[in-house]
């Protein structure tokens, strides 16, 4: 029953969502550009999928490579980090500085660096990701049960072996929720990156639709882009998030 | 049975600031002997035990230890969670060295000495308090240690699976024969394992009593036996007039 209703219940959400929208455009008689209708959305997909599907496929490629590159660098970055203080001491703060600079004054720069396309669209995505991996894998590495901790060294563990054997173990969960809020931000970034350094064409990217469509005033072939944005970005998270917690089971049960 | 030393304390000190929490303590474990320390509880006999053991250094006078191989048993048992039992307990192997065929051998025959051999493949997550106890024994004994020092073991455990472990852990050093230090605030716990009981008096720890504790095979249905009943009498006699002392000291000062 209550795994009936947890399925049901955003179904129905929705449902009352896209309802709502349809009562007030046809109440308040709102123009198409400012407002399409849900039936001229799902019309505008309809009519011709197959950019869409394309756009998908390429933002979803250069969400999932930027997330995966953050995913690598980012648990290295953390590990380098963990292991020596001084390293973390001089580098750590040049990480967070990044952080706080806002992704839409550096994408230019990414382009100048890149060029047009999949290189500096990756780049943007991996820049807004790999914060939450290296700050929620750094934490993991340091919270290790000091009292284990006290019995490798008692064991007379190398500092290698409490690394490898105690602190990669502990970190974990920290870590793969570190993961999971990166593959939200990943899609962000790869829209964000597509704003800018993206290329119209064939292969046009969903951040490439967006723009087009505006420019257009098909705000209907608009709002199909931005659905589909968010829907890639879930498939992503929804992706890290099942492979997260299968993982998981092995550590908290 | 010889009586050399194992580990001989001379006038020793240990100060944490301006808290003295062991004050001239001198004695010695012989070699193949079971000491038992008891005292009110934060009196600093795990200090004395880290001190034996080299955990921690002596603000002054001296501390010998007749050899290095020594294994600790904690309070708590200290498994990392993601392991199961065999390779929780061939951990001290591993990390010196042993090659995988050997240490899962050693491993599993240690396991059979605490009488787990058939939760071998468990996590620690399914065991039982007492069988997590048991496991922390037998990674003590996995690496044939000359010395086992045990702070509190059983503390947390209850009253049953507390007499069944002291039980099993007499027959195992009366088989094994290995020097063993335990500290404990249990009075009949301390009796009924050791061969002889020290009494400390509360911080600074001072050793007040010696008490030999009657020769002989131990089973748990010997736990009131009388003539363990008057040693255990004679203890407690000894850490209660200590307090007094120390109270009366306290309010003279």
């Amino acid at each position: 029953m209550t795994r009936v209703f947890r399925i049901c219940s955003p179904c129905i959400t929705l449902a009352v969502v896209v309802l709502l929208w349809w009562a007030g455009k046809v109440l308040f008689e709102v123009q198409d550009f400012v407002l399409p209708s849900p039936w001229s959305v799902a019309q505008a997909f309809l009519v011709d999928p197959k950019p869409f599907m394309i756009g998908c496929l390429e933002t979803g490629s250069c969400a999932a490579i930027g997330f995966l590159l953050a995913a690598l660098v980012g648990i290295l970055a953390a590990s380098i980090f963990s292991l020596s203080r001084r390293v973390e001491q001089s580098v750590y703060p040049i990480a967070l500085l990044l952080q706080m600079v806002p992704l839409i004054a550096i994408a230019p720069l990414l382009v100048v660096w890149f060029g047009y396309g999949r290189g500096a669209i990756v780049a943007s995505a991996v820049i807004v990701s790999i914060f939450p991996i290296i700050a929620n894998t750094l934490a993991g590495l340091r919270a290790a049960d000091p009292k284990l901790v006290e019995l490798f060294t008692l064991l007379r563990a190398g500092r290698i072996a409490v690394w490898w054997k105690l602190a990669i173990p502990s970190a974990v969960p920290s870590m793969l929720t570190g993961l999971r809020i990166a593959a939200g931000l990943a899609t962000i970034g790869t829209i964000a990156g597509e704003f800018i350094a993206g290329i119209a064409g064939n292969n046009a990217p969903l951040g490439i639709l967006v723009m087009t469509g505006l420019r257009n005033f098909q705000t209907d072939r608009v709002f199909v882009a931005v659905l589909l944005a968010a829907l890639v970005g879930f498939a992503l998270f929804a992706l890290v998030s099942v492979s997260s917690s299968l993982l998981l089971r092995r550590w908290c049960k | 049975m010889t009586h050399s030393a194992h580990i001989t304390l001379e006038r020793v000190t240990r100060r944490f600031g301006n808290v003295v929490a062991t004050e001239n303590v001198s004695l010695t474990v012989p070699v193949g002997g079971f000491t038992a320390l008891i005292g009110p509880s934060g009196c600093g006999k795990t200090t004395l035990l880290r001190l034996m053991g080299g955990l921690d250094q002596p603000t002054s006078g001296s501390v010998h230890r007749s050899d290095a191989s020594l294994a600790f048993v904690f309070q708590e048992p200290r498994l990392l969670p993601w392991r199961t039992l065999l390779d929780n307990v061939a951990l001290p192997l591993e990390l010196s060295g042993v090659s995988r065929a050997e240490r899962h051998a050693r491993a599993a025959a240690a396991i059979a000495l605490v009488r787990m051999s058939d939760a071998i493949t468990r996590t620690p997550d399914q065991l039982s308090g007492g069988m997590r106890m048991r496991a922390s024994i037998a990674r003590a004994l996995v690496s044939r240690p000359t010395l086992l020092l045990l702070d509190e073991p059983f503390a947390s455990l209850d009253e049953v699976a507390r007499h069944e472990l002291d039980g099993e852990l007499r027959e195992l050093w009366e088989r094994e024969r290995f020097t063993a230090v335990l500290i404990t605030h249990s009075v009949p716990e301390a009796v009924f394992l050791a061969e002889e009981v020290l009494v400390c008096s509360p911080q600074p720890a001072r050793i007040v009593a010696r008490i030999a504790t009657p020769p002989g095979v131990r089973t748990h249905m010997t736990w009131t036996s009388s003539a363990l009943n008057t040693a255990a009498r004679e203890a407690s006699e000894a850490m209660l007039s200590a307090i007094t002392e120390r109270a009366r000291e306290r309010a003279a000062s």
